[in-house]
């Protein structure tokens, strides 16, 4: 194993609703290592898109201790958690979320528009990730244009062409067919295998969970201990 | 740069809202440059504070439409400092329509190009003018507006007495110094005297001053004349006469820029209001751009800059359009109405397109809704067709009657004035519903359903 790229103790984490506080993270510890491909598990509300969310630098816990790639993402100010979020982590949402106005092309252009890079650079790290994602071809095609799977495969290209060391999936394949989502899926384990990415996803789905070298289990906003999950080797 | 490209495709996210926007955007500050040119015709010549021909005008002390007593010449010219001086009564006259409406005068022939210095009248043609009782003397660009000659009998009928004089245009002026101001008729005043009955009133009296110290002594000297008569008097400066005329018309000034300022305000609400409903749509869209890693002054610059880019684009429609149009009307108006069709064509275009956008979605494609769109498209062109002609008519209406509104135009700082409008609206609109969705946390903005 590698060395560890999320470390979490004692994590929580409250929404306060009007007068009501609803936990949804309770005392959560769990060290993802370099390397991994970490699907996490559970039924609806039992926090694991929350957990995806702080690991992520998007919420921020209320209690605990989070340390992501030696950065301590739930103190950092706003500006500097958004520059580490550009270099370091690759987020992909269960609806891809591209922006319906710019070309497959422009959409996984964006987080370099906040690099140095010149523009014929930023074209061949473009070029490059829509080619790993097998889209080479659909370049100029705006997201109408495309199918949910291909939709999916260009927010893939978006969240690697920075080139960062943690992927996140939210649902990745939540509204996909069965073929897309194999396919995507595919593309993750790649990513993982190949490329030595940091993979944490979030999903509902077994059969995707396959693809994960370690599944975790939440419950009602507690992580189980690991050997009350599924581990299943890919 | 980059971000630049970015907001210029975010402007064409919805292309309707987006031309909506822009021209009821265009229209409001059409008005607002209009109004600002008429302001600037007004007020162009009031805000001169130099007197370079040395003339102060005397008129009835109560109001500039009251006459004087033609006895008021002979001690008006014994006053010291008074080199010269002229009746000049204005006649009100049109010639054969209403809308063919320039300034005209009973003058005294005597000492009127000594006292008028400044105007080039060939000398043949001012001692024609001179000689015959029923002379005019024509400013040249009339001359050109009415395809005038020398020799030429015209009719005036008066506005203002029930009197219809000929005359014939004997000599022609112009004025060096502002080709364009040159756009009156005088005519002998003993003529007018005489047809009217010879009742012996001068509507204002021209002098001509000794030299620039002598002005005010010279306007305070000849008010001192008729102080405690039946008609006192008030002398001014020909510009500070000039700008009584406008006043006559109350707090023209005051009423205008009120009018302009509700007008922007208008924009503000319809603009604020459409990149409110713009930018919240976009919430989630934000949240995504915040979880690539833009900052919070990135994302305000994307909004902020989108509104801007639209309200210029408006500005710039409106205020160009102005400036456009009315120049187009000051070249086309005098060779024929026709003319007037282009604008009815291109206002009929914007408003029946207007409609189109208007009546649209998806629900407008079949059923009744369908004819509701078709209908109201034909008829918002036929509407824009007819003002756009009427504008046209009314605008060269305007541009005609000389005066005042013998330059009335859109000008470069109007149009400046337009854009800093446009630029302010664009930003104040989208500022707090900007502001709002750029510190919006990331997990609540992606829970949004707008």
């Amino acid at each position: 194993m590698g060395k560890p790229v999320v470390e979490i103790k004692g994590l929580a984490k409250i929404f306060q609703r009007d007068s009501f506080a609803v936990s949804a993270l309770e005392n959560v510890n769990l060290q993802v290592d370099e390397g991994e491909f970490l699907c996490l598990m559970g039924p609806s509300g039992s926090g694991k898109s929350t957990l995806l969310h702080i690991i992520a630098g998007i919420d921020r816990p209320t209690a605990g201790e989070l340390r992501v790639l030696g950065e301590d993402v739930g103190r950092v100010s706003e500006d500097r958690l958004a520059a580490w979020r550009n270099s370091h982590v690759g987020f992909v949402f269960q609806t891809f979320n591209l922006i319906p106005v710019l070309t497959a092309f422009e959409n996984v252009e964006l987080p370099l528009l906040l690099t140095k890079l010149s523009a014929s650079e930023r074209r061949k790290h473009v070029v490059s990730a829509l080619e790993l994602v097998g889209l080479k071809d659909r370049i100029q095609h705006y997201p109408r244009q495309l199918s949910g799977g291909q939709e999916q495969r260009v927010a893939i290209a978006r969240a690697i062409v920075t080139d960062p060391t943690l992927i996140m999936a939210d649902e990745p394949t939540g509204d996909l067919d069965a073929r897309s989502a194999g396919e995507v899926l595919d593309i993750l384990s790649r990513l993982n295998r190949d490329f030595h990415k940091t993979i944490i996803m979030v999903t509902h789905d077994p059969n995707a969970a396959r693809h994960a070298t370690v599944t975790r289990h939440l419950e009602k906003g507690q992580l189980l201990p690991q050997d009350e999950g599924v581990e299943v080797k890919a | 740069m980059e971000f630049i490209r970015l907001i210029f495709k975010n402007t064409l996210r919805n292309p309707r809202r987006t031309v909506l926007t822009i021209l009821s955007i265009g229209v409001s500050l059409f008005l607002v440059s209009t109004l600002q040119a008429v302001l600037n015709s007004l007020y162009r010549a009031g805000h001169s504070s130099s007197n370079p021909h040395l003339r102060v005008v005397v008129h009835r002390a109560t109001s500039i439409t009251q006459s004087l007593p033609e006895a008021d010449r002979g001690r008006i010219a014994e006053v010291p400092g008074v080199k010269y001086l002229v009746g000049i009564t204005w006649f009100g006259g049109q010639y054969k329509d209403p809308s063919n409406f320039f300034a005209n005068f009973a003058a005294d022939t005597d000492n009127f190009e000594k006292v008028y210095d400044d105007f080039d009248i060939p000398t043949d043609e001012l001692a024609a003018w001179k000689k015959e009782r029923t002379a005019a003397l024509v400013g040249q660009p009339l001359m050109q507006k009415y395809h005038w000659k020398i020799g030429d009998r015209i009719t005036l009928k008066s506005t203002i007495y029930p009197i219809s004089p000929e005359f014939i245009i004997r000599a022609v002026y112009t004025d060096p110094g502002d080709p364009s101001q040159a756009q009156s008729l005088f005519f002998h005043y003993k003529y007018f005297d005489e047809l009217m009955g010879r009742p012996g009133q001068v509507g204002t009296f021209t002098v001509k001053v000794d030299s620039a110290q002598d002005v005010p002594k010279v306007m305070a000297a000849i008010d001192a004349v008729f102080h405690n008569t039946d008609a006192e008097t008030k002398t001014e400066t020909e510009q500070a006469f000039a700008l009584s005329f406008t006043q006559m018309l109350g707090n023209v000034k005051l009423l205008l820029t009120a009018i302009s300022a509700a007008v922007i305000f208008t924009i503000l609400l319809v603009v604020g209001n459409t990149m409110a409903m713009s930018i919240r749509e976009r919430t989630n869209e934000v949240a995504v751009l915040k979880t690539l890693g833009f900052a919070r002054q990135t994302i305000l610059f994307l909004l902020v800059g989108e509104a801007i880019v639209i309200a210029v684009l408006g500005g710039l429609a409106g205020g160009l359009g102005a400036m456009l149009t009315y120049s187009f009307v000051r070249m086309t108006i005098n060779i024929s109405r026709a003319f007037g069709l282009v604008l009815g064509v291109i206002a009929s275009v914007l408003s029946g397109y207007g409609a189109w956008a208007l009546f649209g979605g998806p629900s407008a494609a079949s059923g009744w809704l369908k004819g509701v769109r078709y209908a109201a498209t034909v008829i918002a062109s036929i509407v824009g067709l007819a003002v756009g002609y009427g504008f046209y008519i009314a605008a060269g209406f305007v541009i005609n009657i000389g005066g005042f509104f013998s330059d009335f135009g859109v000008n470069w700082a109007t149009l400046g004035l337009c854009m800093l409008i446009a630029g302010g609206v664009g930003l104040v609109s989208s500022v707090l519903p900007a502001l709002r969705a750029s510190r919006v946390s990331i997990a609540e903005a992606l829970r949004f359903v707008g």
